[in-house]
């Protein structure tokens, strides 16, 4: 109880701007003002450039982190027609693997505790269709051929008739979309974590991580009554449980810290008198301080550039797509889907950060104090609770939990418009022209 | 910079060039980047690092067929922007941790309890920094201490450094090592000799035989007395399967490397 109002506290001082949702009247057509560089920030070996069937480019720098695995930075995205890259990310990882169990035996922290970042699974070419295979450095040991990087369809881009928009000799337009997938394996005793990032030739980033492996063949324990018969009749039963996965997010949009976290919100306003339907309201406010909150189905955020516009003259921002199925209220760092924490050197993990410092305080909702959010850091929470299956036995088949993260407003129209719409007539209301 | 650490530095560079040596075998080593104890009498010889054998270094990233491994790019010299550290970086960043700490590098006792040099945990670029900082973790079993120090690698100057107690990360490959050499040595590690012959028809004599991951242990509040230093203490619990073999469950052992004992949880 005392944790939940120590969180609670900083989201009531925030000092928060409330704003009306009003559309966004100024004319302005410049985009960003300062020039990112031409690449990422490193070598060859470090560096993975993509660019897609639809004419998205996607630039980054990879590392392995030996705690938390495979590190993305530099993120950058440049749509067909746009001369620069937009810087996206300046840094994304894992933070935390949190997996408790439901009898209260166990509970594992595979970053901080077993350093699951140390133990990537070597690849075969199978695992990496279409894709090439990089090799991971170790400690202490052989690199290890464990990182991919390929292309993955993502099904329907779109479809639709350009009728509906005005043009004089309609046609119906279809695509199919493609991703650039970069994904490692990393094991953390029998669980093997399948850590990915798509990046989607329509700007979306998706995080995720998939556990596969094998039950934990300790976790069997027919007494707790927390488990689930696996074997035949009920004398073997598998532990429920949760995995907690944490992702660290620090955005650099348009390569400038200057950012601001903005929070959506929708409720019901009336019923309109003459048609009887629900009216909803929605509004938005600007998170000037550090804040820890719920993903609400009508409450999100969006990270939004200090500096750069896009061609319509609408700031450019970066939707958090994102619910947590199964929040995990048992600690106070997992209570809460996402926190914004200004940054802190020693701020590196989402809990169990004492571990690695005694400067900083141990988990992410001690990091929220109150302070001004000039260089903000996203925590991202997304729960998964486990009862085991018989289809679980063996391997388990991967169990997927993540997150995306969308553009808006980053560019005037799709970055997969065909070209022949890509003209004023169609960017708005259409009409006859 | 004038004093001198001896025999207890360079041996400490050297188990570290031996363990880097095998991480990036075969890679020639060129020092184009600061090396802080150029100056100094206690540094090995510019160069002196790891490997120099006789294969030629790999060039920039390989593009290669779909599915195909691609060889590392060298390690070697300065790392440009966010690249990982080279060896001769992680070397420079080492010895640039102990230079500046006559104690640390002179008062210390590693994992094996040998005196003289701190345990080698980790070193990495650090997260979040502009330019090439890297952030190097020892631990001292001598005082049970872990030593964080960052250097900016393009002066060679340690920029930080924090010294806490309590504080304990994963543990590094060799730590878990010698966890396991310490509970196949113990009385407590009967369950595991017989499950390993069990397993292959084989004694269980070394550590070798084994694969095992180090977990960090910290005491729980129902654990018996002989854990409760564990947190002060650095301990582990390993997860251990047999080499390209089955799983031996070893997770009911904690072995705390401070006092060099093996309990069960």
């Amino acid at each position: 109880m005392f944790d939940r109002i120590r969180l609670l506290r900083p989201l009531v001082a925030a000092a928060v701007l409330l704003l009306p949702l009003l559309p966004v009247t100024a004319a302005q057509s410049t985009a960003a003002p300062a020039a990112p560089a031409a690449g990422p920030d490193c070598s060859a070996a470090s560096k993975i450039e993509k660019k897609l069937a639809g004419g998205t480019t996607w630039r980054m720098c990879w590392h392995n982190n030996e705690y938390a695995g495979l590190v993305l930075e530099d993120v950058s995205y440049q749509p067909k027609g746009e001369p620069r890259p937009i810087k996206v990310l300046a840094s994304g990882r894992l933070g935390q693997v949190h997996v408790p169990y439901d009898n209260g035996a166990n509970e594992y922290n595979d970053v901080t505790e077993e350093a699951m970042g140390s133990f990537p699974e070597k690849l075969k070419p199978k695992d990496c269709p279409g894709g090439t295979i990089r090799s991971i450095p170790v400690p202490e040991g052989r690199p290890v051929p464990g990182l991919c990087v390929t292309t993955q369809a993502r099904g329907f881009a779109y479809h639709g008739n350009s009728g509906d928009v005005m043009e004089p000799r309609a046609r119906t337009d279809s695509a199919q979309g493609t991703d650039l997938a970069v994904y490692a394996i990393y094991s953390a005793g029998y669980y093997q974590y399948v850590v990915q990032w798509n990046f989607s030739d329509d700007g979306t980033i998706t995080p995720k991580a998939g556990a596969t492996g094998n039950l934990s063949p300790s976790d069997f324990d027919a007494s707790d009554k927390t488990g689930s018969p696996l074997g035949k009749g009920s004398r073997d039963r598998a532990t429920s449980h949760q995995h907690n996965v944490f992702w660290r997010l620090r955005f650099q949009p348009d390569g400038s810290d200057k950012q601001r976290i903005e929070q959506y919100g929708t409720q019901r306003g009336g019923r309109d008198p003459d048609t009887g339907t629900e009216r909803l309201h929605t509004t938005r406010r600007t998170v000037a301080t550090e804040t820890a909150g719920n993903s609400g189905s009508y409450r999100w955020w969006r990270v939004v550039s200090g500096t750069a516009k896009n061609a319509d003259g609408h700031p450019r921002s970066w939707e958090l797509v994102h619910h947590n199925p199964a929040r995990y209220t048992g600690r106070p760092y997992t209570a809460k889907d996402v926190y914004f924490t200004q940054h802190n050197k020693c701020e590196d993990y989402p809990n169990d950060n004492r571990r690695f410092t005694r400067r900083c305080a141990g988990d992410v909702s001690k990091f929220v104090t109150g302070q001004r959010l000039t260089r903000p850091v996203l925590w991202v929470n997304v729960g998964f609770h486990h009862i085991p299956r018989d289809e679980d036995q063996t391997p388990m088949p991967a169990h997927w939990q993540g997150f995306q993260i969308a553009p808006r407003d980053v560019t005037a129209m799709s970055p997969l418009t065909p070209d022949r719409l890509r003209a004023p007539q169609y960017n708005g209301e259409p009409h006859e022209h | 910079m004038t004093d001198t650490g001896g025999r207890s530095f360079r041996s400490v560079l050297r188990r570290f060039s031996a363990q880097a040596g095998v991480a990036f075998a075969g890679v020639a080593v060129v020092t184009a980047i600061a090396w802080p104890m150029s100056a100094a009498s206690d540094g090995p010889a510019r160069g002196s690092g790891p490997s120099a054998g006789g294969m030629p270094g790999p060039g920039a990233a390989a593009r290669s067929a779909p599915g195909q491994y691609v060889a590392p790019a060298a390690p070697q010299g300065a790392g440009t922007g966010r690249d990982p550290l080279t060896a001769d970086e992680r070397q420079a960043a080492v010895r640039a941790a102990l230079s500046a700490d006559r104690p640390l590098r002179t008062q210390s006792k590693d994992v094996a309890g040998r005196a003289g040099d701190p345990q080698l945990i980790s070193s990495a670029l650090a997260e979040d920094t502009e330019g090439r900082t890297a952030e190097v973790r020892f631990y001292d079993y001598g005082d049970n201490t872990l030593v964080v120090k960052t250097v900016d690698l393009s002066t060679g100057k340690v920029t930080d450094s924090e010294a806490a107690k309590g504080a304990q990360p994963p543990p590094g490959v060799r730590e878990s090592r010698e966890a396991a050499k310490l509970l196949i040595a113990s009385p407590q590690g009967d369950g595991l000799r017989t499950d390993y012959r069990a397993a292959t028809g084989r004694a269980l004599t070394g550590v070798d035989q084994l694969r095992v991951q180090g977990g960090s242990y910290a005491a729980r509040p129902g654990d018996p007395a002989e854990l409760r230093e564990c947190g002060a203490h650095r301990c582990v619990r390993l997860w251990t399967r047999v080499a390209d073999g089955p799983w031996i469950d070893t997770r009911g052992y904690v072995i705390d490397l401070s006092d060099r004992t093996v309990h069960r949880v």
